[in-house]
């Protein structure tokens, strides 16, 4: 037996593999997405994943957080703090990399304990690593990717994604998971939907422009109700603690959490005097 | 006596998704991930195929059961010790 050091392909393998026999042992229900999940025709010419992308059904996301922290996962950001829409969380393992636990994905606007149903119901089961591994039917992988693409710039996946024979049951699905806003921000579509409270944060990320204030502003329109209005006002104003300590490979002192929020509170400022100049 | 795969690895061999030569396994959920090359791997994956390892590296090698039986014995028990492998009473 060699001690070597594993390539990146390997690593997200094995990991797929770890994180089923964990659930599984927990009794987790978990879907694995992207990367080796994925059909191969969906996989062809596609960068190699850096991480493995696991869907874990949303009642037992705390528990799974919990059982891979208990097998030496450091946690690194929570579900809170790994991203502007709190879905999914970083974890890192030493030896096997990097895992984005999602409970559940931007763009599907479907309660998440009900779209992972709708997933579950229909998924098959594949072998990662020689380990049976649960994952997305055909249509809702193709989905998944399209959504993830309305966020940046993943021409690829969309190419090999939106292909005419899946077009329809994609569609369909998105109606199901009610995410057809962000599939018609994927389409080049989403000025079908004007008058829509999603319409802004998509129309954001479309625009490949990533200033903030513009994706917050997209963020609080979206909301579904006051409260959560408030709490994503709130939320932007503040300084990711989590973020920061990956930036800097350290815990934040007192002293870089000003900083930061000083940062902050001057990129803000400079948004909005961007965004009063295009109004003038 | 033949031996198997226990439940707990899981494995990749390299060259079937793309990547480096060699068998990659880990003994989950805690072990450290180990890599088998060349002549390893061969009698890993035979073992776990059920096949005679000793048998099949003799057949592959020209070389007599009596050079590399012991070596090969001595590495699967090795296998066995770590959990990589398990032994099926026959």
């Amino acid at each position: 037996m060699v001690d070597v050091e594993l390539g990146l392909t390997v690593r997200v393998h094995l990991m797929h593999a770890l994180l089923q026999f964990i659930a599984d042992e927990a009794g987790i229900d978990l879907l694995h997405i992207k990367g080796p999940a994925l059909e191969s025709a969906l996989r062809a010419s596609r960068p190699t994943s850096t991480d493995a992308d696991v869907l874990v059904r949303p009642r037992d996301a705390e528990l799974f957080l919990a059982q891979l922290r208990r097998h030496g996962f450091d946690q690194r950001t929570t579900f809170e703090s790994g991203s502007a829409f709190e879905h999914a969380a970083s974890l890192w393992h030493d030896t096997l990399g990097w895992v984005d636990a999602h409970r559940r994905f931007p763009g599907i606007g479907l309660p998440a304990s009900q779209a992972f149903d709708v997933l579950w119901r229909d998924r098959s089961t594949i072998q990662i690593a020689h380990v049976h591994c649960s994952v997305p039917p055909p249509a809702a992988q193709r989905l998944i990717l399209m959504l993830h693409a309305a966020r940046g710039d993943n021409a690829g996946d969309r190419q090999r994604a939106w292909t005419p024979e899946f077009q329809p049951a994609i569609e369909n699905l998105a109606v199901r998971l009610d995410a057809e806003v962000a599939l018609a921000a994927a389409t080049g579509h989403l000025d079908e939907f004007r008058d829509h409270p999603e319409y802004r944060l998509w129309a954001h990320f479309a625009s490949g422009d990533h200033r903030r204030l513009d994706e917050w502003r997209g963020r609080i329109q979206a909301a579904r109700n006051p409260a959560e209005a408030a709490r994503l006002l709130l939320r932007a104003l503040l300084v990711n603690h989590d973020h920061l300590a990956m930036r800097l490979g350290r815990q934040p002192t007192t002293k870089d959490l000003a900083l930061a929020y000083v940062g902050r509170a001057r990129t803000a400022a400079r948004e909005v005097r961007h965004a009063l100049k295009g109004r003038q | 006596m033949t031996y198997g795969k226990p439940n707990q690895v899981a494995y990749v061999v390299g060259r079937d998704i793309g990547a480096a030569d060699g068998v990659f396994l880990v003994k989950m959920p805690d072990g450290v991930p180990q890599a088998l090359l060349g002549t390893a791997a061969i009698i890993w994956l035979a073992a776990i195929d059920g096949v005679d390892p000793i048998a099949d590296l003799v057949a592959a090698t020209g070389e007599s059961a009596e050079v590399v039986g012991p070596v090969v014995a001595e590495f699967l028990d090795s296998l066995v010790k770590t959990g990589l492998l398990e032994v099926h009473d026959d």
